[in-house]
């Protein structure tokens, strides 16, 4: 039985409001690559651009800003640097990775057609920890990973059975345990 | 409750919806406490590496969305401006400096419907959020009226902006008209057209 949320009929994504240096490149990525139509774009005068795209399913959009002065990139900080192969990690408050929700049995069909456009991807990774079969009771979701223009590193992943009770089962942690935090308080 | 399952436009890559927004927080007590306390959402799964990090995954209660949130014992600290929007600051100071890194999420909305916002922007005061009043996204060529006090027939979103506890800024947003094919008018500007590149 589907979970429904008992305060706020959340039905889906607006948009996610990412960004870039080359809204051009990230049109041609988002329209031809992954063909989401482009719904509006929107002239911010002297400060920039808004664009906005469907993700093809009438419901869900990621849009892009591009600032004038937007800093460059920042790998680790402003997005995971598994790309640069780094261990995934980023800031506090930030957007780590993207992961967009696609049929299971469709994956290896996906991978292949983004490779032949041109696109680096990952084999599929079978949760928990890349397990080698995907057919292990274990396993709870399949994924494929590639990065954007800008390079944001996106994901096309199925869960492959529902989550229960026994799913939820870590303390969560808290910022006194943050390194920052321990070093501070032994200064 | 939306069935997007049944909305598939048709199109090469069948998108249900986000399997994961993967974010990264500070504190994951008080991360669950917002997101399932004042949101609604249900926590649906907790995994921790042998680094002591932590990963929770939160069900929108939707049927198909989730968030889900990191923590590093390493994490480094927010860097508004560059990693996340310093949106709230730059608004208490009558600014709209929302600039973020390339390759950043800079914000995002939920989808809610036009008849609820006002409500739901009445709740999340009485959570004692920071809450913006409702904004007008307006746009038509030649007109200057990016965020009338009232909708008008140029009102394309509908929006209210609140954080959650690391400043991440969150948006409950619905579409105020149909968008057309006169919505889609510019070209994208190229990384030679950034101010720092220009001569």
């Amino acid at each position: 039985m589907a979970y429904s949320n008992p305060k706020f009929d959340l039905r889906g994504i607006n948009h996610m409001a990412l960004t870039t240096h080359d809204m051009a490149a990230t049109v041609d990525f988002y329209t031809e690559i992954l063909g989401f139509p482009m719904v509006k774009t929107l002239d911010m005068g002297a400060r920039g651009q808004h664009f906005f795209f469907d993700c093809n399913n009438g419901v869900d959009g990621i849009a892009f800003f591009w600032f004038a002065d937007t800093p460059a990139d920042h790998p680790g900080i402003a997005r995971s640097d598994r790309a640069e192969g780094g261990r995934g990690i980023s800031a506090v408050g930030s957007m780590n990775h993207l992961s967009l929700e696609v049929p299971a049995e469709k994956l290896d069909e996906y991978r292949d057609r983004l490779r032949a456009k041109g696109i680096a991807v990952t084999e599929v990774v079978n949760d928990p920890d890349g397990h080698v079969d995907p057919d292990a009771a274990e396993v709870y979701r399949r994924a494929i990973y590639f990065s954007d223009p800008n390079n944001i590193l996106l994901e096309f992943a199925a869960w492959t059975r529902e989550l229960n009770a026994a799913d939820v089962r870590h303390a969560p942690k808290t910022a006194a345990e943050l390194v920052t935090a321990r070093e501070s308080a032994h200064a | 409750m939306v069935d997007k399952q049944l909305r598939h436009a048709g199109g090469e890559f069948e998108i249900r919806g986000f399997h994961e927004i993967a974010c990264v927080c500070s504190d994951m007590q008080r991360t669950t406490d917002f997101y399932t306390n004042v949101l609604g959402m249900r926590l649906a799964q907790t995994t921790e590496g042998p680094d002591g990090s932590q990963k929770f995954v939160f069900d929108f209660g939707n049927g198909v969305d989730r968030m889900a949130f990191y923590w590093f014992p390493d994490a480094p600290p927010s860097q508004p401006g560059i990693a996340q929007s310093d949106f709230f600051t730059s608004v208490k100071e009558g600014g709209r400096d929302i600039t973020t890194a390339s390759g950043s999420m800079n914000h995002f909305a939920f989808d809610v419907a036009p008849d609820k916002i006002e409500a739901y922007r009445e709740v999340l005061i009485n959570e004692g959020l920071q809450v913006t009043d409702v904004w007008n996204h307006s746009d038509r060529p030649g007109v200057d009226q990016y965020m009338p006090a009232q909708p008008n027939e140029d009102t394309f979103i509908r929006s209210i902006y609140f954080p959650d506890p690391d400043g991440i800024v969150l948006e409950f947003a619905c579409w105020g008209r149909p968008l057309t094919e006169h919505d889609v008018i510019h070209e994208g500007k190229r990384e030679s057209d950034l101010a720092r590149n220009r001569t």
